[in-house]
Formats: structure tokens, sequence, C-alpha cells
């Protein structure tokens, strides 16, 4: 695999607001990349200057070897989904679709012949001649994508394009989303502040907070193994303990942990439980009685916020929907040493 | 109670109605008199008013020249106020506020001010009186309307759609043409017909910058100098006649719009 495409040290600063800060990315032919990040954190400013809409302040940006940093939008060899979609109104949806290649000159019959294979792409075969107004909110998506991909960019842009939709829809845009990627093998960054979206989508998650990267990897491994106590937060919910590192563990007011940390002793750390990961069957590391005082049921199990009996500290867990759970009931918790993780605070 | 107040309501609404529409159906009614005087009693119905006025080649003279003023000087406005209108809402520089004020100004400067000034410019230029100078002075008035009107319409989601052509390649030319002019048509044809309606029966300008080339409100004012006559109800009535259709064809264009 090669790299596609290349973000060396961009900066971006609007005034006194640095949106941007000495930004870097690597992207691999191929892969879907999902910019994650709350808003503020820099994620569309990066879309932005990617797609050649906002000059950076200082850095460069490379698409397939070449430096594009210069160049405009419309020379850049990559397209946009745009949240709102941002269809040409007075168009139909061969139009719309059609538009690109009418200012690249693809002659008329080429053109037909394209705009065709593109609808037959997103499920949308025979609508050409329908207005932009006459389909749903789900078909204009799937236009404005036919209409971003039948230009065979090198890269396509996703700025939050399913935060519009309701959420059946959006499931479905996403599957659909990932097999048109697989399919065409084109390379597509793609911006949400949605933590679930960025899992079933991505191949490389990248977290953006104020402008830099907190961490980037496959989401599996961010949601297991954060780097940061941010993307820790921010990918998903877990317990947090307060602790300082030993040179045999952590001590914390639960207790001491034993095991090896990166740590150096008398670090301020933070440990981090997934809700998943938190047992009531006496695993290796004990955290101790807690008891029970929120259970709502989700369907697939319960989720319990629970307080320590040994101190001030909360729990978020999740028990099997055949567990018997009451308030007020205590449970005795507990956690394996390979889903505990240990952040700088 | 409540019937009271309705009745009440359409009493007061049909007064308004007669009020504003009153003048010009008497204009309209006067001008089929069949006799000398535009005054009651009301004689007739005829035609040979029009039959006359559409015969008199001053009067014609004074329409072909409005027809073409208006026209000229709407077209000149709308695609300059709609550039300008594009310039200020998609571009940032300093003084952006400061000439946008500057742009809107001659909205209210009245229309004296503006005739003599082009009347001294004129003069200090060593240029005559001509249809040319009504014009200049027509889109110094209507320019300013046609560039709020477009203003109005350039909002964040026509600069987002923008964008959009611009990403799959289009020049700033292509995207202008194809996209943005045809997004705001009905704005673009709506403030082309309002700047028509405007120079169409504007008298002061066109008053103090012609001579011998004159436009029908100039012709008119001549012809009522010599007195009551239904020939200039029946021009009068023509005009408002234009002015009507104008607006149909503008509802029913902007309708089709909608439903497509």
């Amino acid at each position: 695999m090669t790299t596609h495409l290349e973000i060396d040290a961009i900066s971006k600063i609007f005034g006194e607001v640095t949106a941007l800060e000495e930004f870097s990315l690597r992207v691999e032919q191929g892969a879907y990349v999902v910019l994650l990040g709350p808003s503020g954190s820099g994620k569309t400013t990066l879309l932005s200057v990617i797609g050649g809409f906002t000059v950076p302040t200082s850095g460069r940006v490379s698409i397939a070897g070449r430096d594009v940093t210069a160049l405009s939008p419309a020379q850049r060899p990559t397209t946009t989904l745009f949240q709102d979609y941002a269809l040409f109104p007075h168009m139909t949806v061969a139009g719309n679709v059609g538009f690109g290649l009418k200012v690249r000159h693809v002659p008329a019959a080429e053109r037909e012949k394209r705009i065709a294979a593109a609808l037959e792409l997103v499920g949308l075969a025979g609508y050409g001649r329908r207005g932009v107004h006459e389909i749903s909110g789900g078909q204009r998506q799937r236009v404005a994508l036919a209409r971003a991909l039948v230009v065979e960019p090198e890269i396509l842009l996703l700025d939050e394009p399913l935060g519009a939709l309701d959420l059946n829809l959006r499931r479905q845009m996403q599957d659909e989303l990932l097999a048109l990627q697989r399919r065409t093998g084109r390379s597509f960054v793609h911006v949400t502040h949605d933590q679930e979206e960025a899992m079933a989508l991505a191949s490389l998650v990248v977290v953006m907070n104020k402008g830099r990267i907190e961490d980037r990897g496959p989401p599996k491994r961010i949601y297991e193994r954060p780097a940061t106590l941010f993307t820790a937060t921010f990918m998903g919910e877990s317990t947090q303990i307060a602790g300082r590192a030993t040179k045999a563990g952590v001590e914390t007011s639960l207790g001491a942990v034993q095991g090896p940390t990166r740590h150096p002793p008398g670090a301020e750390v933070v440990l981090v439980v997934r809700p998943e990961n938190i047992r009531t069957d006496a695993s290796e590391i004990d955290l101790g009685p807690a008891r029970i005082r929120e259970a709502t049921f989700q369907g697939a199990h319960y989720r319990i916020l629970a307080k320590s009996e040994r101190g001030d500290q909360d729990f978020v867990l999740r028990l099997p929907p055949d567990h018997t759970v009451e308030q007020g009931r205590v449970l005795q918790l507990s956690c394996r040493p390979e889903n505990l993780i240990i952040l700088a605070r | 109670m409540r019937r009271f107040g309705n009745v009440l309501s359409g009493f007061y609404l049909t007064a308004c109605y007669v009020f504003i529409l009153l003048p010009v159906g008497v204009l309209i009614l006067f001008s089929f008199q069949d006799g000398r005087l535009p005054v009651p009693p009301f004689h007739g119905p005829t035609l040979s008013w029009y039959v006359i006025a559409f015969t008199n080649p001053r009067m014609m003279d004074g329409l072909g020249n409005s027809l073409l003023v208006g026209a000229g000087s709407s077209a000149i406005s709308v695609i300059l106020g709609f550039l300008a209108a594009y310039g200020i809402a998609r571009h940032e520089f300093p003084a952006r506020r400061l000439l946008q004020g500057v742009i809107i100004l001659p909205l209210a400067v009245s229309y004296l001010l503006v005739g003599m000034g082009l009347l001294v410019t004129m003069s200090s230029l060593g240029l005559g009186p001509s249809l040319w100078m009504v014009v200049i002075g027509h889109v110094v008035i209507n320019m300013p309307l046609a560039f709020a009107i477009c203003l109005a319409q350039l909002g964040e989601h026509q600069r987002k759609v923008e964008w959009a052509a611009r990403d799959l390649g289009a020049s700033t030319f292509r995207v202008l043409t194809a996209i943005t002019m045809p997004m705001i048509a009905p704005a673009l044809i709506a403030a082309f017909c309002l700047c028509f309606t405007l120079s169409w029966d504007e008298f002061i300008i066109a008053f103090l910058v012609t001579r011998f080339d004159v436009t029908l409100p100039i012709v008119i004012w001549t012809m009522l100098r010599g007195g009551l006559n239904p020939q200039t109800n029946a021009v009068g009535s023509f005009i408002f006649m234009c002015s009507i259709l104008m607006l149909v064809a503008v509802e029913l264009l902007l309708f089709r719009k909608r439903r497509a």
C-alpha cells in the first residue's frame, strides 16, 4: 500500500483561534478514514483544507504524490459530499450527476452512460429525469453521492453526511457507504462527531481535539486501548478510577492494583474500564463491593450505575438481561488485567 | 359581536381597495368616453381614442423610447446589481460593509438630485441630452434595488451549492452562469420587472436629461398641458395593462418554478 493522501504540518489560524496546529497525517490508498472529534476540534476545517476550500496558514497537502496545496477545489482530485447535499435545485437528478462530466467536456453519449452507471451504483437507476425536489432525503443523499463519485475522484470527502437522516436510514447508509467504498476502491475521508458511526465505518479512526490528533488507529484498538484519556472518554462510556503509579502497580482509593505500568512511580494516572469489562465473577482484579444506584433496561442488556461501598467512586457497567437487578443491591465487582487501561491524567 | 367585527373588517377592506383602485378605474372607464372630455357623465363606450393614441406618431415614438430605456436600464441594473451582490456576498475584504452602504446609497437620494447631478455632469463633459442619459439615470436609481434583491438571495445554502459546483471542477464563470444565476432566476426576473416598472413611469430624470427624443411620461405630460383628453386616458390605461400583464407573467413564471 502506498501513501495516497499526505497532510504535512498543516496549521490554520482564524484570527485568534487556532483551528489546526501542525497537523500531520498519512493515509493509504483505499482507506476509509474517519475524523472524529467534538465540535471545534478542527475536523471540518481539516476536511475543508483537503478539499481546497480553506487555505491553510502553513503546511502542505499532497494527493497521489502531487502537491495540491496551491490548487483550487476545481483543480483537485477530490470531491465532497456536503452535509446538506448542496444539490443544484434547478436541475434534474441526471443534470446534477452529469454536471462534473459536463465541465470536463465529456461527450454527451459517454456522459449518458456514466450518469446511468453512477445512478445504478447508488441504487437510483431510472430516477434521472426526476427533479431533485421530487425525491426523498435519503435519495437526495444518494444523488449527491453519485454526483461526487461519477467524476472518479482520488479521494471522496464526506462532511457529516448522515447527520440529517433518521437512525434506520443512517444505519442503512453506513452499510451502503462501506460497500461503495470497497467496490470503488477509492479513499474516503469522513468527518463525524458520532463515535458509533466512526466505529462502523472506519479502517482508520483519527480522534481530534483542539486542532491536534489525540489518537489514530483501527477502531477496535482505539476503543479497547485508547492512547489518551480524551480518546477514552470520547469513544464510548467507561468507569474511571483515579490513582497514583507505584513501583508495583497503581494505588487507588479502592486498593492497590498489581501489574506493570509504563508510568513512572508517583505519576497521577487514571484506570479506565469499559462497561462490558466490569464483571461480577471475582476476576483477578478486585474492584470491591458496589451498590446499584440505577438500572436501565436497554434490550440486549441492563445499563447499571453503581457506587462503591469503599469510597466515592462511581461505576458504569452492563449486566445480561436475565440478571436480577434492583436498586440497592450490592455487587462484587472485578475485572481482568488485560481489560484495564492505565492512562496519564 | 364577532359577526359585527367581520362585517366591519370587510367594510374596511372594501374601502381600502376602493380608495386605491377607484382612480385607476375612472381613468380606464373614461378612456372609452365617446366625447371630447374625460369627465362624467359617461358616454360610450368607444375605442376611437385608443385608435387615435396608437396612430399618434409622437405617442408611439415615446412608447418605443420608453420600452428601450426600460429594457436597457433594467437589464444593466440587474447585471451590475447581481455582480455587485455576488462580490459582496462571496468575498471577504476590508470595508465590505462600507462598500455595501455606498452601493445602496442612491436609494436614499431623491430623483431630482440624481437628475440634476446628471445634468451638471453632462454639461461639464459637453454631452447633449439624449435617451442614453435617461438610461444612465435609471441605472443609478434602480441598480441598488436589484443589488438588494440579489444580495438577499445569496445565502449560505446557495454558497454551499456553489462550492459543490466548484468542487466538481467548474470555473467562476461557469458557476455564475450555470449555477448561481439559474438558481436565483426568479429573483433576477422579479428584479428586472421591478426596475422596468420604475423606469417605465419615471418622470423627473427623463424630463431633465432629454430634449427631442423623449419617453412616454414626458409625451403624456406635454399633452396634459394642452388640457384633458381621453387619448391620455387611453395611453394611461395601456401603461397600466402592461404593468398588470408583466405581474401576471412573473406570477406564472414563479409559480411554475415552485411546482417543478
